[in-house]
């Protein structure tokens, strides 16, 4: 696609064919393998898998924060309004100025652990204004004026005073809070939050997903939101992809992959999620572990755990994308042939019959 | 309800951690009250869940009912079959190893509760090891029963932990736990370290080996949605005390307690189309070491009256096995989960 065509319309980012491999004395560790998704101003896009199905490495590679023993390879196209032009963000050399120029400024990232992602030597009005120095003012007091709204923004009481506290004189969902402060202080276009929540308590995971909804509205920025909980992503996404060791098995938008999910994972992923106010049946458990990517044949991942398994289909064959409707992708054999309504109801109906 | 179906009775169990703040001691040491003048029981063959946020004492209690630590005060009454009791917390020597067998617990964290430098095998029969003396064929027989029966693979069992995923590993604290085949486990936190698809396979190999073993579970867990499918009876905590206790369904959909109700709003619900009407609380919880005055909970709680400041409420029973500590229980009508059946 050429850049003039993009310009116009509402693609902030796309994610192509990006891959992330991993040079281990035992092989290469394909973490992740041809991922391709976009990210649409102003909505929120959600990534979710178990642990080492690639999606934290995903979100870093966007903004090239991967360490160097990762080989990166693909496109991160990101439309930048202000130059008005699309930047290869892959393309351009690591730790330059132009990259540093997107990071923190146009794309910020928040990261799980509230606790070491700040600097524990400087205070959290410093981190802050760091942000703010670099990218958009060179006076300190304002910057310090900056940092203050922005913290009293999220929610910080007696912002004046706590501007000058260190990281460990704030509790987790404070912490949480001021990265949220910090990450927005530039009104980037794109943030990235690499499991936000997942250290908080729920009541704590209730205020900062209503503050992150509430703030995403005001500043018209688009979110990636990777996580692990399902629920969470029910909560905050508009689309969602679903990560299995190191590809997007399936993506749709967050009403449509939970009404009508496709790929055996996700379904599974689905079913084995106690829900709360349901008739407690026995829990559907997927047979298995995820196993270790490294030398995987260029077959479903899934394929071993997989309860509607075709052999010599789905172990030797490279598995499509099937588009099945606008905005609902999976990668699965089961779909191949979408002419083949007889075996795609069967599965509609016993989806339906594990929803009721 | 007859004496008999009750396995465990806590009464009055507090724990407090002194904390020192001066050098050599000096000054005040405050104390901070993990565990707060608690007192439940537990029926015979139930799961009974305690919630609660980070910090709220669920796994202090926990250990003290085990006497991983040493409660400050109050009794752990042990219920044989035969109706006498014994309170586990001064049992001494023979009377400890024999309910010491009868009580076990599995723990959070599947990659530090096992010794790296011991076999699998030499875990899960050490208890076997410790508290009855048998051959080693008997021993033998058992591990190998009890592996086949929480899904462990028995030739693998001469590997050391590293080797396993963490599915697996906590398949191997399941069994270790069970191998002296106890009446109660305290289960910390099970499977709140593992991923989404091994922590069902968890939760139905539990559910499976008390229907077969004939157990009773404490299931401890932050995750009310895991809490609610598994457990019978369960108790909410806050700042070291219980705010509610009550038969799972009736309090996750008539729930008394306000900090009840708060909690189950704001667990995200899987299902983008079914919004529930979300109550966010203000603020955070309060540090142990400073409680607020009277109800523990009132700088928090939205329908806060006069008397919460000032007046601790007392754990009740409201209505029948629905106990709740709050003064305006009566009043208040609060919201749970929709049932959809």
């Amino acid at each position: 696609m050429r850049c003039e065509d993009r310009k116009n319309n509402d693609i902030l980012l796309e994610v192509r064919n990006l891959k992330v491999h991993i040079k281990l004395d035992e092989g290469i560790l394909k973490a992740v393998d041809g991922v391709s998704f976009p990210i649409k101003r102003g909505k929120t896009m959600g990534l979710v898998g178990e642990s080492g199905c690639g999606k934290s490495l995903t979100s870093k590679a966007i903004i090239s924060i991967n360490p160097d023993i990762c080989q990166t390879t693909g496109e991160v196209l990101f439309y930048d309004s202000e130059k008005n032009e699309i930047i290869n963000l892959l393309e351009l050399e690591k730790d330059s100025a132009e990259i540093r120029d997107i990071r923190g400024k146009k794309i910020s990232m928040i990261f799980q652990e509230p606790m070491t992602a700040f600097s524990p030597l400087h205070t959290i009005g410093n981190q802050i204004m760091e942000n703010i120095l670099i990218h958009k003012m060179k006076n300190k007091k304002e910057a310090k004026e900056v940092a203050i709204n922005m913290l009293k923004r999220v929610g910080i009481a007696d912002a004046e005073k706590r501007i000058n506290q260190y990281p460990h004189e704030f509790s987790g969902g404070m912490r949480q809070r001021a990265m949220i402060a910090m990450a927005l202080s530039c009104n980037p276009d794109l943030l990235i939050a690499d499991e936000p929540t997942t250290a908080l308590d729920v009541t704590i995971q209730a205020q900062v997903l209503e503050l992150m909804n509430q703030l995403q509205k005001e500043y018209e920025m688009a979110i990636l939101f990777i996580t692990h909980n399902l629920g969470v992503i029910a909560e905050i996404c508009d689309e969602v992809a679903v990560m299995y060791l190191g590809e997007i098995v399936e993506r749709a938008s967050v009403k449509e992959l939970f009404r009508n999910p496709r790929h055996p994972y996700t379904k599974g992923l689905i079913k084995s999620i106690p829900k709360m106010g349901r008739k407690k049946e026995r829990l559907y458990s997927i047979e298995g572990n995820v196993p270790l990517p490294l030398d995987l044949p260029p077959a479903c991942h899934f394929y071993e755990r997989c309860e509607y398994r075709m052999d010599g289909i789905c172990n030797k064959q490279k598995v499509p994308e099937i588009q099945l409707s606008e905005d609902h992708m999976v990668k699965c054999f089961l779909y191949n042939n979408y002419d083949n309504i007889k075996q795609d109801n069967y599965i509609k109906q016993e989806t339906e019959a594990a929803d009721v | 309800m007859s004496k008999s179906d009750i396995i465990l009775e806590i009464k009055n169990l507090t724990k407090e951690f002194n904390v020192k703040t001066k050098l050599f001691g000096y000054g005040k040491t405050p104390t901070i009250k993990a565990v707060s003048d608690i007192s439940f029981f537990v029926k015979r063959g139930e799961t009974f869940g305690l919630v609660g946020e980070s910090g709220c004492g669920k796994t202090t209690l926990g250990r003290c009912i085990v006497r991983g630590i040493d409660a400050t005060s109050g009794q752990v009454m042990y219920y044989m079959e035969d109706g006498t009791k014994i309170d586990f917390l001064k049992a001494k020597e023979e009377e400890y190893k024999d309910l010491r067998k009868r009580i076990q617990m599995i723990f959070q964290d599947p990659y530090s509760s096992l010794d790296p430098r011991m076999t699998v095998y030499d875990i899960i029969s050490e208890p076997l090891k410790a508290c009855y003396k048998l051959s080693k064929p008997e021993i033998d027989d058992r591990v190998k029963e009890i592996g086949k029966a929480t899904g462990l693979d028995i030739s693998y069992l001469k590997r050391y932990p590293h080797a396993f995923s963490g599915g697996q590993r906590q398949r191997i604290g399941i069994a270790r736990a069970l191998i002296t085949l106890p009446d109660i486990i305290v289960c910390d936190e099970p499977v709140s370290a593992l991923d989404v698809s091994i922590q069902a396979q968890i939760i139905n190999i539990l559910k499976d080996l008390q229907a077969e073993y004939k157990m009773t579970y404490i299931f401890i867990a932050h995750d009310l949605s895991v809490v609610e499918y598994i457990s019978d009876r369960v108790a909410v905590m806050y700042l070291g005390r219980i705010v509610e206790l009550a038969p799972t369904e009736k309090m996750y959909s008539y729930p008394k307690h306000p900090y009840t109700e708060a909690l189950l709003s704001a667990v995200p619900n899987p299902d983008p189309e079914r919004k529930m009407r979300r109550i966010i609380l203000q603020g955070e919880v309060p540090i142990p070491s400073n409680p607020p005055a009277g109800c523990h909970f009132h700088p928090r709680c939205p329908y806060r009256g006069k008397e919460c400041d000032s007046v601790i409420p007392e754990l009740y029973e409201l209505e029948d096995g629905h106990y709740v500590a709050c003064h305006y229980a009566n009043k208040l009508r609060l919201s749970g989960i929709g049932q959809v059946q």
